[in-house]
């Protein structure tokens, strides 16, 4: 069992977070407090979502600068669609339904940019992004919405437990985070047990072997496309929850592109091997929300954390390299199609 | 040799260009009469080489088969550190020889700010591999973090009058600034088509491993191209200096955006080894029109990033669907395609 | 007998260029087919065909007697065919077992995955073709001969019909090729067909019960089991349409100062004390199996790779050895790689611009400012000192075909006048009229201007062609010399191969 977790390609950001944990706890053990803790979680929530729906999109191969914004657009757009209509009491389930549709149909036209006209995913999704932000800014509307529906407030207030800080201030911990973790154990099982699973991670390896193998990549990448925008649109929707309003822009959610990316490049593993980068992105997006809100718990002001961010996804980067023997093996004689 | 192929050839991407531009002058003239009147025309002239330093920076990362994220970042970092230096010199009173010394002290160090971390970003791409899309992304946030270090967060201004004259006042007519650029432009034409550098940069974009095999350093050419890429982000943070007399950490940040539009709408290859800079030079004018344009009707800036977002996308797919037919039609083979990460 | 896969009157082409060009073609039950060609012939091309990974554009293709107009890698699959690709299409980021397993488990289309069963089953099969080796380690760990092991376990863990092998001993030592063969055997008595494409006549006839033999697009030989075999200058003749020449490169063996002397060179562990000496107007063949380390000297003699020890003397002087390109270029090498398309050509830039690549630097002064015009007349020059068909000089280089894709290499590499040229299978994929004005073109230039010329091959046709002397390497060292007029195509082969 030792050896197996050893081997594990997550062991060494687990290591890392270890030892971080312990490095902040001892300078300040304020920061294990499980008020600390359920904060920790309660700012998780949101990222680590995000975070699965760019670990995808990473998995198959491809880059994503837009998926923040078409969570923010789908739950948006639903919110104000309801309350136009003064429909307050809607279930929770059709709020959901409504921004899952929205955030499919959008990841869908990225999939035809990507898959379809082969166009180069970072530039194309930077373009749906803005494209995006500018429709909602300038067609829909720019004011945020405070008189959110019943259900959707009731679901930002559910608490499963209280702790309080040794201030007295009390911490929640949101339900919400159940739904981070359902979708995480869901997709840990679809890409490490299913066959569907295994085959996105072909399509990311090596997306012409897939195709010889008889996986239709095409096929492949829709779904892939089709899933992220489920988890954009209830992300986006657990997020105006929590924050008790939607925004027509994620100018929280801003810097979360960047984290999430960063998560699931700490996630996969220097070798980049087929194997655990749920458990990974998790642990990465924990990790770094950890850092974030406790710099200043270990007396580090809060406008260093860009720089550590930053820092962070750049040491993670280059480990990375240094396994894969860098260019040389992509230099490697690689057979061309004819 | 076949002159006539070349000159066909050489046409075929100016022309069209050149149409686009012409069009959009027409509509934005037609929409609103006061468009073409010397007053919009000079104000739009102060306003193009922003997005025309970024572009420029962003066309060579490009070239050499790339794309720098961190051009923005670094345009603000050496603005702050210029800003701060003529800051001095303002609180301080200085005047006359020592004023003059600051204010040059502050380009020179944003200067080599921006070849700094140029070349930092050459290095990681040169000689750790890391994929230029990650590696810039990282120097990014790292470059912009060290920049909210070092402000708080806050905006550094006031320099000397004597050097934001520069940013407001024209030379015949034009803008400082936009001398500047159009140097910078033709600066870097000449780079390209007469020196061994830009040759080198085009091969390397192109395909680094037989430039390898025919001798070329393709490491040097990436630190240079990298290194020129930083240099210019500077030049255009000091010109945003002069112009608007602050500098923040997160100014513009939607120039990376526009940048990479401005690249790929003006015939820059966004795999590498192709760029044209009449074509970027024209298509700067056509976003430069469609903003301004956009501003006389009072649309307000988000209906600009919408355009921008689906400009870029209609442009990638024209240019898809313009290599397929010419591929089914020629003797052109296809390349490998390239994974972003 | 039943047909497994009949080919009638097939065309296909890329862009404008015929890949096959009325091609028929048959594999039989029970039976080892070769299909024998030169590189370039359209091989790869119908093996994809039949796998499903390109269409055609008109023809017939049956596979166990069903006509399809268009199939799917999946269909094909279904069918019972397995193909094993040159570059093996495995993925990197998985393991052994799961490699192997992978083709059944996408054609199962069972949703969830059973980790212990995909295990176990792997490891049968491993041991069914006798290599043994932990099923858990990642492909990209693995070298080719390893590689090449699990993908025929691919290939047979779900019951292939036919097996389909392109240039499967391209890297693999003489004891993995015997190793091969003796599985091929064992398949083909359990009652699978296989069809092995290959151009290396020794092996084809080793292994095969019948042949077909393709050249540019179409079948000209087809023989079947229990027909008499042609001997290999028939095949030659076949493959190429040329009829062998028996007369060789002529050279009169001089007492001066070789242009380039090796002492000893050595780079652990791929070759070992090479010593050899080049003269002026010397063509000097090096050959030997893949695997033999001639690629790799080649690489060290152009600084792409650095040598670990020994001397390179250039004229009598002692350079040591060298560190990287530029070193080997100012000795006055020049190199024409194996891989034109990856590392002989920038394919999206002008021909003219590849073709005056190398020389750039010489055309600039201290500042890096280029001479133009002068640059311009140098390119003109260049470009007029081959004919090269359908040359548009400032069309890209991937408009040219294979032939005149390597002449615009050979110009690029002959306009710094170089003292040693060095030419790393300089045929490969190129048709037949390109390769003879190709080989005269070096035969040429070694016997006017004086240029030591190396060609390494395993083209033995092209070794006999060119060179005036053949150096044989084994295992990373210096077996044999052979002089070219004293020997024929066959011994040599014979020599090759010979443990």
């Amino acid at each position: 069992m030792i050896k197996k977790v050893e081997k594990s390609s997550q062991f060494a950001l687990f290591l890392l977070f270890v030892v971080t944990v312990a490095i902040f706890g001892i300078i300040n053990p304020d920061i294990l407090t499980r008020a600390s803790l359920f904060s920790l979680a309660r700012t998780c929530a949101v990222p680590a979502i995000f975070a699965l729906a760019i670990m995808i999109i990473m998995v198959i191969g491809e880059l994503d600068m837009s998926f923040c914004m078409i969570g923010a657009f789908a739950s948006y757009s639903t919110m104000h669609f309801l309350t136009e209509r003064e429909m307050s009491n809607v279930s929770i389930f059709l709020v959901f339904l409504m921004s899952i549709a929205i955030g499919v149909v959008l990841q869908l036209f990225n999939w035809v940019l990507v898959d379809r006209l082969r166009l180069q995913s970072f530039i194309a999704t930077l373009g749906t992004q803005s494209f995006l932000k500018g429709t909602i800014l300038a067609f829909v509307s720019s004011s945020y919405i405070y008189k959110l529906p019943a259900s959707v407030n009731k679901l930002g207030t559910w608490y499963l437990a209280t702790a309080s800080y040794s201030s007295g201030v009390a911490s929640q911990l949101p339900g919400a985070i159940i739904f981070t973790l359902l979708m995480y154990v869901a997709l840990y099982l679809t890409l490490e047990h299913t066959n569907f699973g295994r085959q996105l991670y072909a399509v990311g390896g090596d997306a012409d072997a897939a195709r010889r193998a008889g996986i239709n990549v095409s096929r492949v990448r829709f779904f892939a496309f089709l899933i992220v925008g489920v988890i954009c649109g209830v992300g986006g929707v657990v997020h105006n929850s929590l924050g008790r309003c939607s925004l027509p822009m994620p100018t929280d959610l801003v810097g979360t592109e960047l984290t999430g990316i960063a998560a699931v490049v700490l996630g996969r593993g220097s070798q980049m091997h087929a194997k655990g980068i749920a458990i990974g992105t998790l642990l990465g997006i924990v990790l770094l929300q950890f850092i974030s809100n406790n710099l200043i718990m270990i007396g580090i002001p809060t406008y260093y954390q860009s720089f550590v961010t930053g820092a962070i996804i750049f040491a993670g980067l280059v480990m990375q390299m240094r396994q894969r023997g860098g260019l040389l093996k992509v230099l490697r004689k690689e057979v061309h199609a004819e | 040799m076949n002159k006539m192929a070349l000159s066909r050839k050489m046409d075929r991407d100016i022309v069209k260009m050149s149409t686009i531009t012409i069009l959009i002058f027409a509509i934005m003239v037609f929409l609103n009469g006061s468009f073409a009147k010397a007053g919009n025309l000079t104000s739009m002239c102060y306003q193009i080489p922003e997005l025309g330093f970024y572009s420029l920076a962003m066309m060579m990362a490009m070239l050499a088969g790339g794309i720098d994220l961190s051009v923005v970042s670094i345009g603000n970092l050496s603005a702050i550190c210029a800003a701060t230096i003529m800051h001095h010199a303002y609180a301080q009173d200085f005047a006359g020889g020592k004023l003059a010394a600051f204010v040059l002290l502050g380009i020179i160090v944003a200067l080599v700010i921006g070849a700094v971390f140029g070349a930092f970003n050459g290095v990681v791409i040169a000689h750790l591999h890391i994929a230029p899309m990650l590696a810039t992304m990282a120097t990014s946030m790292m470059i912009e973090g060290i920049s909210i270090i070092l402000t708080q967060g806050q905006s550094v201004s006031k320099t000397p009058s004597q050097f934001t004259y520069f940013g407001s006042h024209t030379l015949l007519g034009i803008p400082y600034t936009m001398l500047l650029l159009i140097v910078a432009l033709l600066f870097t034409a000449f780079l390209l088509h007469r020196t061994r550098f830009g040759f080198e940069v085009k091969m390397v974009g192109s395909n680094p491993k037989a430039s390898h095999f025919t001798g070329i350093n393709e490491k040097k050419v990436y630190m240079k191209a990298y290194l020129y890429s930083g240099l210019i982000s500077a030049l255009c943070g000091i010109a945003i200096l002069a112009r608007t007399d602050a500098a923040k950490a997160d100014y513009a940040t939607t120039y990376v955006l526009q940048a990479i539009l401005c690249c790929v709408l003006g015939a820059t290859n966004p795999d590498g080894g192709t760029a044209k800079i009449s074509c970027m030079a024209l298509s700067l004018l056509s976003l430069q029109f469609l903003s301004s344009g956009f501003n006389m009707l009072h649309l307000n800036s988000y209906f600009k990033e919408f355009t921008w977002g689906l400009l870029l996308i209609v442009v990638l797919s024209i240019n898809f669907f313009v290599n397929y037919y010419r591929q089914k039609h020629g003797q052109h083979h296809r390349e490998p395609s390239k994974s972003s990460t | 007998m039943k047909n497994i896969v009949t080919i009638k009157d097939m065309y296909k082409s890329f862009y404008g260029a015929m890949a096959l060009n009325g091609m028929n073609f048959t594999v039989n039950e029970g039976e080892v087919r070769c299909l024998i060609g030169e590189n370039g012939c359209g091989k790869s091309t119908m093996i994809k065909v039949i796998s499903g990974f390109h269409g055609f554009d008109s023809g017939e293709l049956q596979i166990n007697g069903k006509t399809y107009r268009k199939i799917t890698p999946a269909e094909s699959i279904a069918e019972g065919i397995q193909v094993i690709y040159q570059d093996f299409a495995l993925f990197p980021n998985m393991t052994i077992a799961e490699n192997i397993m992978m083709y059944s488990t996408v054609a199962g289309k069972k949703a969830h995955i059973n980790w212990k069963e995909v295990r176990q089953r792997a490891v049968d099969t491993l041991h069914k073709i006798k290599f043994e080796i932990d099923p858990d380690i990642y492909i990209a760990d693995l070298n080719v001969a390893q590689k090449q092991m699990v993908a025929i376990c691919r290939a047979i863990v779900q019951n292939a019909k036919l097996l389909i092998m392109d240039e499967p001993t391209t890297a693999l030592t003489t004891k993995e090729v015997e190793r091969l063969f003796s599985i091929v055997r064992q398949l083909k008595s359990e009652g699978v067909s296989v069809l092995f494409v290959s151009h290396k006549l020794d092996e084809v006839i080793e292994i095969c019960d019948s042949y077909t033999v393709m050249r540019n697009g179409e079948d000209v030989y087809c023989s079947n089991k229990g027909d008499s075999k042609l001997t290999k200058e028939e095949m030659v003749f076949y493959m190429t349409g040329k009829k062998f020449d028996s007369q060789t490169y002529h050279y009169e063996q001089t007492d001066a100062q070789p242009v380039l002397e090796l002492k000893e060179l050595t780079m652990e562990p791929t070759f070992r004390n090479i010593s050899l000496k080049l003269h002026q107007g010397e063509i000097l063949g090096i050959t030997g199996l893949l695997g033999c380390g001639r690629s790799e000297l080649a690489e060290a003699l152009f600084g792409l790779r650095i040598a670990t020890g020994g001397q390179i003397e250039i004229n009598g002087k002692d350079v040591g050895i060298f560190k990287n390109v530029d070193d080997a270029l100012r000795c006055g090498i020049a190199y024409v790689p194996e891989d034109r398309l990856t590392e002989g050509l920038h394919l999206a830039q002008s021909i003219a611009d590849n073709s005056i690549s190398r020389i750039v630097r010489n055309y600039a002064n201290c500042f890096g400012v280029l001479r133009i015009k002068a640059l311009r007349s140098k390119q003109t020059e260049g470009l007029n000192s081959m004919s090269v068909a359908g040359m548009v000089p400032q069309n890209p280089a991937n408009s040219l075909s294979g032939g005149n894709q390597q002449k615009i290499v050979l110009i690029k590499w002959l306009a710094s006048n170089p003292d040693i040229l060095i030419l790393n299978c300089p045929t490969v994929g190129v048709d037949v009229g390109a390769k003879n004005d190709i080989h005269r073109i070096v035969r040429d230039l070694a016997r006017d201007k004086g240029v030591g010329v190396i060609i390494i091959s395993n083209d033995m046709y092209e070794i006999m062609q060119t060179c005036n002397r053949v150096l044989l390497m084994k295992n990373g060292m210096i077996d044999q010399e052979i002089q070219t007029s004293e020997a024929t195509m066959d011994a040599l082969e014979e020599l090759a191969a010979a443990d």
